[in-house]
């Protein structure tokens, strides 16, 4: 390298990193700028919204602008070729810098090269890099101090009110969401560990029930868990429904009833009444004649005796089973007793096929289980008259031959089996009880959760549905202030299907002329017809209390009929 | 310093000096219009011939009169009129009789000089300007099958008159390519115009004295070629020149609609040659953007043909050139 090469690189060198450190500034300028600006955006998109901005947003914008600064300046930074063409331009050298260097770098150095090192080394050795001037940008610097005053306010703002009380809220809820999911999961292992029971824990499926547990979420948004905690109460709800065995607990009430009559079967009454259905099955299992047939009468007799409390009881339980069926069922029961053959009807009834779709499935229809035990109990109660009949034969006869004796033993084995049957049919309505009770617990448990939780945005918020908070009153009548009606996810949308269903008003259509209007009657008669349509879908109203609405308003229509025939027949 | 650095020294100290000893000469008998005194000598020594245009009594003529006394050269003026010849230009074979033996003997016309003036050559037909082409871009004259050298150094200085155009034939475009420079003579401001009356107002004229021969001009030349140039500030040049065509890639909108055709290789050569001039009289030993940036014009106007829309809206091709540099720089 010449000296006059050195010298002037040396020149260049230092025009370079003045430069440099200008744009450097300015650069930062200009991020500052537009990181304020960016940062007043999006303090004025969290404020106007109430929140207030997040510290890592202020954070990670200044520290986003001020990598795009330094990248920016790394990229746009001035080597030594462009300083050259600066050094040329600011210092009015006529390219002599820029020439040089690229005569140098080919090599020319002879000459009139060299006349032109020597011009330019001694034109770059009279000026000084210092005097290359930094321009500030002002007009930026100052917008950018401004916004970055305007981002420091906004800043410093904190939650508005309402945000502060949904904030907490969140917290509250994302808090109760947890300790209930963890409530509810312990409720769950207690019932799997208190379910011993292996029938149980089929119909109960604890399995199941964590899973349903396990899929409750942990969340901060209160409808999405409220609606979670009531996604979850009416799949217990559906899991009850399948336990549901009410049509046989009715059966049994009123067997117990039937039975509490008599003083030998008094204590299986109280027991069926009480609903300990698995005590009242062992009982009846104890109930089951064992032992052998003897040709000798007294022995005979006393079976026939033994028998007579059995039969007492069938014959109870018999009534109390064909009095729960509806007329209607009533028949078909009838029909199916008439078409009967003895053993070939029970020997069907008691087929495994029949009996895996009855006890197969864990939630199985209640009507069919019903229609189970009444047959069972009917069966029974035939069994026990078959057998009486026999023993009853065995006793007339002068002597009780041994195809007779075959005849006895076979009745008894088949009232044993009904026994059984009868008895299996109690122990899985207990089972069906207990499971069910323990969903009950669940559901409740489920059902105080979302009460907690809608209690906490009662208590978060200082309002809730209905009325102000406690001790906060008005002078005035009339209530300015609407309140928000809590979404606890219970509510159900209705869809009406247009043209189908009643109608609350109807065009009454009269003869022109005098006459008794009857549009008031018309409609009280209506109002009466729906209410009445609503009472008798009710589930909860018990059957017999259904059948004497229907029949009482049967007798009214067939009065009215009778009452307009008669006016008819007079006109 | 070394030898070479020495005579490169020696020979721009020569060129400097001999150039402001001229232009001094020239300076005393032409009031003002030193741009045009410093053109006219850069195309000269540069080895090209200059079209100067402007009203008449601007001191065209007298400038290139001035010209050739100071430069101690043979001069000739031809006064371009519609029924000059090419003969009456380059020379003609004349029937001679030497003792009795009669011979064809060329008789050299008046470009057989060192500084021809060409007044108002638009005045003469287009044949008797293209008398001239060879005469300017070769330097010798073909009559009769023989071709003649002219001397050198040797120059075409031709004035036309921009206001009288009846009965003129403009220069075809070959022709005006041939020209280095084309310069306009403008008016004299007030105190020029003093000047001027004092000077030619008396009794005495000034008189110009040779001060360069003919060997110093082509010394001259010799010395301007030696100047380096930067392949970047080339570039620039070439850019500029290129710029002019309206059908390369990246022409302005303005040279695509103005401009029926640009400037030639040659154009730039001119550029080159005055450019190194230029930075040799301002002291440099190198070319810079600003030297190729003030020759553009006087070397670019006339090689610039514009397009009808061009003509139509009195579009000057200087203002087109100086937004091409502006824009380039």
């Amino acid at each position: 390298m010449t000296d006059h090469s050195r010298r002037i690189e040396q020149f260049v060198v230092a025009v370079r990193r003045r430069i440099n450190r200008h744009r450097l500034w300015t650069t930062l300028i200009w991020a500052m700028a537009l990181g304020a600006a960016a940062t007043v955006g999006v303090g004025l998109f969290y404020t106007l919204q109430g929140y207030a901005v997040p510290g890592g947003w202020i954070v990670g914008l200044a520290g986003v602008s001020f990598v795009i600064a330094v990248a920016a300046w790394a990229a746009r930074r001035y080597n030594n070729e462009r300083a050259s063409h600066f050094a040329d331009r600011h210092f009015d050298l006529k390219d002599s810098v820029t020439s040089f260097r690229h005569f140098d770098a080919q090599d020319r150095h002879d000459g009139y090269y060299a006349l032109q090192a020597n011009d330019t080394t001694k034109r770059v050795a009279d000026l000084d890099h210092r005097k290359i001037a930094y321009r500030l940008p002002r007009r930026v610097l100052a917008v950018a101090l401004g916004l970055l005053a305007v981002a420091v306010f906004l800043g410093m703002q904190g939650p508005s009110e309402e945000v502060k009380e949904r904030l907490a809220l969140e917290e509250f809820t994302q808090e109760a969401t947890l300790a209930i999911n963890e409530e509810l999961a312990e409720l769950v292992e207690e019932l799997k560990k208190e379910t011993t029971d292996a029938p149980e824990e089929k119909l109960l499926e604890p399995d199941k029930l964590r899973r349903w547990v396990d899929e409750l979420k942990e969340t901060r948004d209160q409808k999405e868990a409220l609606r979670q905690y009531a996604r979850l109460e009416r799949k217990l709800d559906k899991a009850r429904l399948a336990l549901n065995r009410r049509k046989d607990e009715q059966l049994l009430d009123r067997a117990a009833k039937e039975l509490k009559k008599s003083p030998e079967t008094k204590k299986l009454g109280e027991k069926l009444q009480q609903k300990k259905y698995d005590n009242a099955a062992d009982q009846m299992e104890k109930m089951k004649p064992q032992a052998k047939q003897s040709p000798e009468k007294k022995q005979l007799e006393k079976r026939r005796r033994e028998l007579a409390r059995l039969k007492a009881m069938s014959q109870r339980l018999a009534a109390a089973a064909r009095s729960s069926k509806s007329p209607s069922q009533g028949k078909n029961s009838s029909a199916k007793q008439s078409n009967k053959s003895g053993k070939q009807s029970k020997s069907n009834k008691s087929s495994p096929a029949n009996n895996s779709s009855k006890s197969g499935g864990n939630f199985s229809g209640g009507d069919s289980e019903g229609s189970e035990l009444a047959e069972a109990i009917e069966d029974l109660a035939e069994s026990v008259e078959d057998m009486d009949e026999m023993l009853k034969k065995a006793c007339d006869s002068k002597k009780c031959d041994e195809k007779l004796l075959k005849k006895c033993q076979s009745c008894q084995g088949d009232v044993g089996d009904q026994l059984d049957k009868l008895s299996k049919c109690l122990k899985r309505l207990g089972t069906c009880r207990r499971a069910d009770k323990k969903l009950c617990k669940l559901k409740r448990a489920c059902g105080q959760c979302q009460g907690k939780l809608c209690n906490g945005c009662c208590s978060g918020s200082g309002t809730c549905a209905g009325g102000l908070k406690p001790g906060w009153g008005s002078n005035t009548a009339r209530r300015d202030q609407t309140d928000e009606l809590v979404d606890n996810g219970q509510t159900t949308q209705l869809k009406g299907i247009k043209g189908q269903g009643p109608s609350m008003t109807s065009v009454e259509s009269a003869d022109s002329g005098s006459g008794v209007s009857t549009r008031r009657s018309k409609a009280k008669q209506r109002e009466f017809k729906r209410q009445a349509e609503s009472f008798v879908q009710r589930e909860d109203v018990p059957e017999q209390v259904k059948q004497g609405v229907k029949r009482y308003f049967q007798i009214i229509h067939e009065n009215e009929l009778e009452t307009s025939n008669k006016e008819d027949s007079n006109e | 310093m070394t030898i070479a650095e020495a005579d490169a020294k020696q020979a721009a100290d020569r060129f400097i000096d001999t150039f402001n000893r001229i232009r001094a000469e020239i300076s005393k008998f032409i009031v003002g219009q030193e741009d045009i005194i410093e053109q006219v000598l850069l195309a000269v020594v540069s080895g090209g011939h200059v079209l100067i245009e402007g009203v008449p009594g601007l001191g065209k003529t007298a400038l290139v009169h001035a010209l050739s006394q100071a430069l101690h050269l043979k001069f000739s003026r031809i006064q371009f009129t519609p029924d000059l010849l090419p003969a009456d230009v380059v020379g003609t074979q004349v029937l001679t009789d030497r003792d009795g033996v009669k011979d064809l003997r060329f008789q050299p016309g008046p470009v057989f000089c060192n500084v021809l003036l060409a007044d108002e050559i638009n005045r003469a037909t287009p044949k008797t300007q293209s008398a001239l082409l060879e005469t300017m871009q070769e330097k010798s004259v073909t009559v009769a099958g023989q071709t003649h050298p002219l001397e050198l150094p040797f120059f075409v200085l031709a004035t036309q008159n921009p206001i009288e155009q009846e009965g003129t034939y403009p220069l075809p475009e070959a022709q005006l390519d041939r020209f280095f420079f084309k310069l306009f003579v403008d008016v004299p401001n007030h105190k020029e115009f003093a000047l001027i009356l004092n000077r030619t107002g008396g009794l005495t004229r000034p008189i110009v004295e040779p001060v360069a021969s003919g060997e110093d001009v082509l010394d001259m030349e010799k010395t301007l070629r030696e100047v380096p140039i930067d392949d970047e500030v080339q570039d620039h040049l070439i850019h500029i020149v290129r710029a002019t065509h309206p059908t390369i890639d990246g022409a302005t909108e303005q040279v695509q609609k103005f401009v029926r055709h640009g400037a030639s290789p040659r154009a730039a050569q001119a550029m080159l040659a005055a450019s190194r001039g230029r930075a040799l009289l301002s002291g440099r030993y190198h070319v810079s953007r600003d030297d190729v940036n003030a020759v553009a014009a006087p070397a670019l106007r006339h090689r610039m043909i514009l397009s009808f829309e061009g003509e139509a809206e009195g579009v000057r091709t200087d203002d087109i050139i100086q937004q091409l540099i502006e824009q380039l720089s």
